[in-house]
């Protein structure tokens, strides 16, 4: 591990653009004037080389248009892609070479365009074959130009994005490298041999403005040369020691590990502990591995992944890593990743913090009482007991993504198995192997999303109530499409399952929700059956099932209810049922609640006088039956007095109420003590002065 | 009621097999309207149409009355099984063509029945079945042959099975199947009938089930089937048995548990023609997983449980076919809404809604509240809630009441004027 690129041998040439002390506004090298740091736009005529061999660039020859600026922001030196370079005279023989630029482009440019180049003095690096290197393509790649031709093409991040290009060319083959990428080696015709008195940043080593469309338009921020070719873990070390600098370029993942147990911001707990601050801690893009030890989220983190794997030869699979304080956000995209430990362990007693990624098996145990939430994507593991997540305290876990079951039958995808509640926004589904949502404990579940099982053996539904907790399905809940016995939603427990959204039973002869215990079952929403599963199935006539939406048979006969007690309590009497006809050619046989079939038979119960009971039914087909009044009306008919006059109101009235010259004199009877409004000319009126007062107030000033 | 004692094997005509004592010596008469036969463990041919009080049978193991094809067999005192030592039938019809039995059928005690149907003729019952206590049956048919009940098969004593039929005949019930209040037994049972037709009523009271088939063939119910208790009416508990069900009648449930009609095989092709009641406390009338409806039923309607009590407004819920709903008293036009449609296009409200504008305010008007200023009192609230700064006016009267001053502003002016 390197601090400085000098830490390895032959280093010809270093520009650093963190040095600020090296970087002058006139030409002539270093010990000019120094720029002035905190101006963006100030011209760099000189960037001093920190090598110890005083390999100097400058814009010797130029003016200030052709001098490259300081962007203070960026701490870079930026060529305008018109007429900027910087050079530097040495006279040098490579027989091999390895250059490293920290580099972004900032234009579309036509292909060739020279970010190092390097010739003898007066000539055309164009006309020479083995020179200029990094060089741009308009395609958002680097290359080199070896032996006539573009060689070992690597592509970019694209515009406006730092990269770290690696130019390496051995006597026999050459290679090039962004961000630790490499490109496709050439093997060289001959071994490379070249002289170099003239090296140049940003323009080709021809005449300046010879070759304008060349011209680099862009930001250079380092440069390093060797006149070696580095072996891959010389090349890494300077890459992985630019990427800790330039904290923008944070791109290369490296795979960090614990190497004891202790706190995320104590420096001695990472395997980089030999590095200075701040590249002691893990990066975005580094993988992060607990390495047996239990490491302690004590601040804000993002990196590429959490780990408790095992990475050979270094790292052994264990520890974990724990959150014990609310505030803090783990963030890792490509996921937390665990062995054969839990990757996270959530202790927090109080609050809330947050894991943002996708999880595995696992991935997540919250023992706490705090919440944690879990931004990402949730599926059990590939072992037995590997649940991606599981709730075992008596707080909150929240999961804010999908959740799938995993490929062994006890990997569930999620398990509550405490008394604390796990909510879910997404859709749960179960795998082929496994339940998507376990609860075990007498925690709620809260779903807000769909339900559906998983496509393999009978236990994969895609949620299994256990215990004597409730679940809440705010979505719709299908069943299967092949042919097994899962339930999207199986309830062997004492708790309820609400489910606000509609239910279908599957294609493939699965129902959508199973309860076979006693525990309660409610559904706002139409439960529709298909041919070959019903709806529901509930057989324990201890339960209490409770339907407010529509039920729809399938037109084989099968019911989309097969319970043996349940009420149906739709709202508003808005529902029908639908039960098979003769035959599946007939029109099934609709019975509908009052209202449901149309207002042109029976009104609207808003349009009906309020108080007004009807939809009774005293006989059908001249059997007496005894069905009361079904429906009372809502509307409210206002008396004649309270409608203005000339109004209809009701069957045959109209309305008398009028403001006449009499009634609107009344005003002023209005007793003053109830003019008590703020600021109103009520209040000010009853606050004017009367003769009497006036006179009192003169009686009392003596006039 | 004198009893006569058959003495020995032979036709019922005969005179001389007929003793007035189990062991006595020969009667002179055959046993008659007033008499109880009893086989006493011989053999008597019913040779032809008779007419008897009753037929027993006193506990023999052997011998009892078999009818001959094309009699007719009165007998208003009722037949009734053997006690609990007996091992034959009272009477047996095994012949083919007819025979038929007016009489009430009733088994008394343990493993025997009344009436035993093996023949390949048809047996016609006039009189109702009751099972006898702790699993005596009323009667069994177990041959080819038909059997036709009218009358009403009743359930009776512990564990008994008051019509067990076994054999591969029709069955024609006309009368009902009745579980009814006080009896612990199962009226009937059908293990193999091609076709059992039940015209009549079919009840439950107490926790035994009504018709129990295990039969493949076709069953017809055409009457109201009925559950009081948690037996089930009409109950096929196999998961996996095929058959035809078709319920030409309502369905009804009460609240103790069971169905009225209970199939649990999705292989069992049901069809309901008429009323669908469920329980108030959700006990479905029908549970089985499949089931249409055919033929479609005029004006017919379900009900479910609503709040699942039976009591209140929000008691029940029913959903009808589309030609009942012409059946449903409609509010008078008067008191819907103006220019509404309705009973199919037959009525048009006339019931007249001023808008809010019109209406008094806070006065409720259709769903909402009035906004008119109709009244002194209302005007002059608004107009003494008149901000003041939005009296602007120049020369108006208004303003110039907002400008009106105070006795405190008047005495303050005159007090800093420094009068005196």
């Amino acid at each position: 591990m390197i601090t400085s690129p000098t830490q390895i041998s032959n280093c010809v040439v270093w520009l650093d653009a963190t040095d600020t002390t090296t970087l002058s506004s006139l030409s002539g090298g270093a010990g000019n004037s120094l720029i002035n740091t905190s101006l963006t736009g100030d011209f760099v005529g000189g960037w001093g080389d920190k090598s110890g061999n005083n390999r100097h660039f400058t814009n010797i020859g130029g003016s200030a248009s052709t001098r490259p600026t300081w962007i203070a922001a960026l701490s870079t030196v930026r060529f305008d892609g018109s007429n900027d370079y910087l050079s530097s005279f040495f006279n040098i023989t490579y027989t091999a070479q390895t250059v490293f630029v920290v580099v972004s482009n900032r234009s579309s440019t036509l292909g060739g365009v020279r970010v190092y180049s390097q010739c003898v003095t007066g000539g055309d690096d164009a006309f020479v074959s083995n020179h200029y290197i990094p060089c741009l393509a308009s395609s958002g790649s680097f290359y080199s130009y070896r032996e006539g031709n573009t060689r070992s093409t690597v592509s970019t991040r694209g515009n406006f994005l730092f990269g770290i290009y690696a130019s390496w060319i051995s006597s026999t083959s050459t290679n090039n490298f962004y961000n630790g990428s490499g490109g496709t080696p050439y093997t060289l015709g001959t071994s490379y041999n070249f002289a170099v008195n003239i090296s140049r940043l940003g323009a080709t080593t021809a005449t300046p403005g010879a070759y304008t469309n060349s011209n680099f338009s862009g930001d250079i921020s380092e440069v390093i040369v060797y006149n070696k070719a580095l072996s891959n873990a010389e090349r890494e070390d300077v890459e992985y020691y630019l990427t800790r600098k330039w904290s923008f370029l944070n791109v290369i993942p490296r795979q960090v590990y614990a190497i004891r147990s202790g706190n995320w911001s104590n420096s001695t707990t990472w395997s980089t502990s030999a590095d200075p601050l701040p590249w002691t801690f893990p990066l975005s893009s580094d993988n992060v591995y607990s390495n047996t030890f239990a490491v302690t989220a004590d601040q804000n983190a993002y990196v590429n992944t959490l780990q408790t794997n095992a990475l050979s030869p270094n790292i052994a699979a264990g520890g974990t890593f724990a959150i014990t304080q609310p505030n803090i956000t783990l963030t890792a995209p490509s996921g937390f990743l665990a062995g054969t430990t839990t990757c996270i362990t959530g202790l927090l007693s109080s609050g809330t913090s947050i894991l943002s990624g996708n999880f595995g098996g696992l991935g997540v145990s919250h023992i706490g009482n705090g919440e944690l939430r879990m931004v990402g994507n949730v599926t059990g593991g590939s072992v037995a007991s590997s649940v991606g997540a599981t709730n075992n305290g008596n707080g909150l876990l929240g999961i804010f993504g999908n959740v799938l079951g995993g490929t062994n039958a006890t990997a569930y995808g999620t398990l509550n198995n405490s008394s604390g509640n796990l909510t879910v926004v997404g859709n749960i589904s179960g795998s082929s192997a496994t339940t998507g949502l376990v609860n075990n404990s007498f925690g709620a579940c809260y779903v807000y999303g769909d339900v559906r099982p998983g496509a393999g053996i009978s236990v994969s539904a895609g949620i299994s109530n256990a215990s004597t907790g409730n679940v809440y399905v705010y979505g719709n809940v299908f069943g299967g499409t092949i042919t097994n016995n899962n339930s999207a939603i199986g309830n062997s427990s004492s708790g309820a399952i609400l489910v606000v959204g509609n239910v279908t039973g599957g294609s493939g002869g699965n129902q959508a929700i199973n309860n076979v215990s006693t525990g309660t079952l409610l559904i706002s929403g139409t439960i529709t059956a298909s041919p070959n599963a019903h709806g529901v199935i509930s057989p324990n006539a201890g339960a209490r099932n409770e339907f407010t939406g529509s039920l729809v048979n399938d037109i084989s006969g099968r019911q989309a209810v097969y319970a043996a007690r349940y009420l149906l309590r739709p709202q508003m009497f808005n529902s029908f049922t639908r039960i098979a006809g003769p035959s599946a050619t007939n029109t099934p046989v609709f019975y509908y609640a009052p209202e449901s079939y149309s207002t042109t038979f029976v009104p609207h119960t808003s349009s009906v006088a309020v108080g007004t009971a009807y939809a009774a039914v005293s006989s059908l087909s001249g059997v007496a039956v005894n069905i009361p009044v079904q429906l009372s009306g809502t509307m409210v008919v206002p008396s004649v007095g309270s409608v203005d006059r000339g109004k209809l109101v009701g069957p045959s009235g109209v309305g008398t109420a009028i403001i006449t010259t009499e009634s609107l004199q009344k005003v002023w009877d209005i007793n003053t003590a109830t003019l008590t409004a703020t600021n109103s000319i009520g209040s000010r009126l009853s606050n004017t002065a009367t003769i009497d007062q006036v006179g009192q107030q003169i009686l009392t000033l003596n006039i | 009621m004198p009893n006569k004692f058959a003495r020995a094997n032979g036709n019922f005509s005969d005179a001389t097999i007929w003793s007035l004592s189990a062991t006595g010596l020969s009667a002179t008469t055959v046993p008659g309207l007033n008499d109880d036969a009893y086989s006493n463990g011989f053999t008597v041919a019913v040779d032809t149409s008779t007419t008897v009080g009753g037929l027993r049978n006193n506990n023999a193991s052997t011998g009892g009355f078999f009818l001959s094809s094309g009699v007719i067999l009165q007998c208003p005192n009722g037949i009734s099984s053997g006690g609990s030592g007996s091992a034959v039938p009272t009477v047996t019809y095994n012949l083919p063509d007819t025979a038929v039995i007016y009489a009430n059928i009733t088994g008394v005690d343990q493993n025997c029945m009344a009436v035993s149907h093996a023949g390949n003729g048809k047996l016609t019952i006039v009189g109702n079945l009751v099972g006898g206590g702790n699993g005596n049956s009323a009667v069994r048919a177990s041959s080819t042959g038909e059997i036709e009940i009218i009358g009403t098969v009743f359930g009776a004593g512990v564990n008994s099975i008051t019509f067990i039929h076994t054999g591969g005949g029709n069955i024609r019930i006309t009368g009902g199947v009745d579980s009814r209040s006080g009896s612990s037994g199962q009226p009937m049972t059908i293990a193999n009938a091609s076709l059992t037709n039940i015209t009549g009523n079919i009840t439950t009271a107490t926790t035994r089930d009504a018709v129990v088939t295990t039969s493949t063939g076709i069953l017809i119910v055409n009457g109201t089937i009925i559950s009081g208790g948690t037996g089930v009416p009409v109950l096929i508990a196999s998961t996996t048995q095929t058959g035809t069900v078709l319920l030409n009648c309502s369905l009804i449930v009460g609240s103790a548990g069971g169905s009225a009609v209970s199939i649990a095989s999705p292989n069992v092709t049901i069809r309901v023609s008429g009323n669908i009641l469920n329980a108030a406390n959700g006990v479905q009338a029908i549970y089985a997983p499949s089931y249409r409806i055919d033929p479609v039923p005029a004006n017919s309607y379900i009900r479910y449980a609503r709040n699942g009590t039976g009591v209140g407004s929000d008691a029940w819920l029913y959903q009808f076919t589309t030609d009942s709903l012409s059946a449903f008293s409609m509010p008078p036009i008067s008191a819907v809404r103006l220019g509404t449609t309705f009973a199919n296009g037959t009525l048009v409200g006339t019931c007249a809604i001023p808008t809010p504008s019109s209406v008094a305010l806070g006065v409720p008007v259709d769903n909402t509240v009035g906004a008119a200023f109709l009244n002194a009192a209302d005007a002059g609230v608004v107009l003494m809630s008149t901000p003041l700064s939005s009296l602007t006016v120049a020369n108006s009267l208004g303003l110039r009441l907002k400008n009106s001053a105070s006795s405190e502003a008047i005495g303050k002016i005159l007090a800093s004027n420094s009068y005196g």
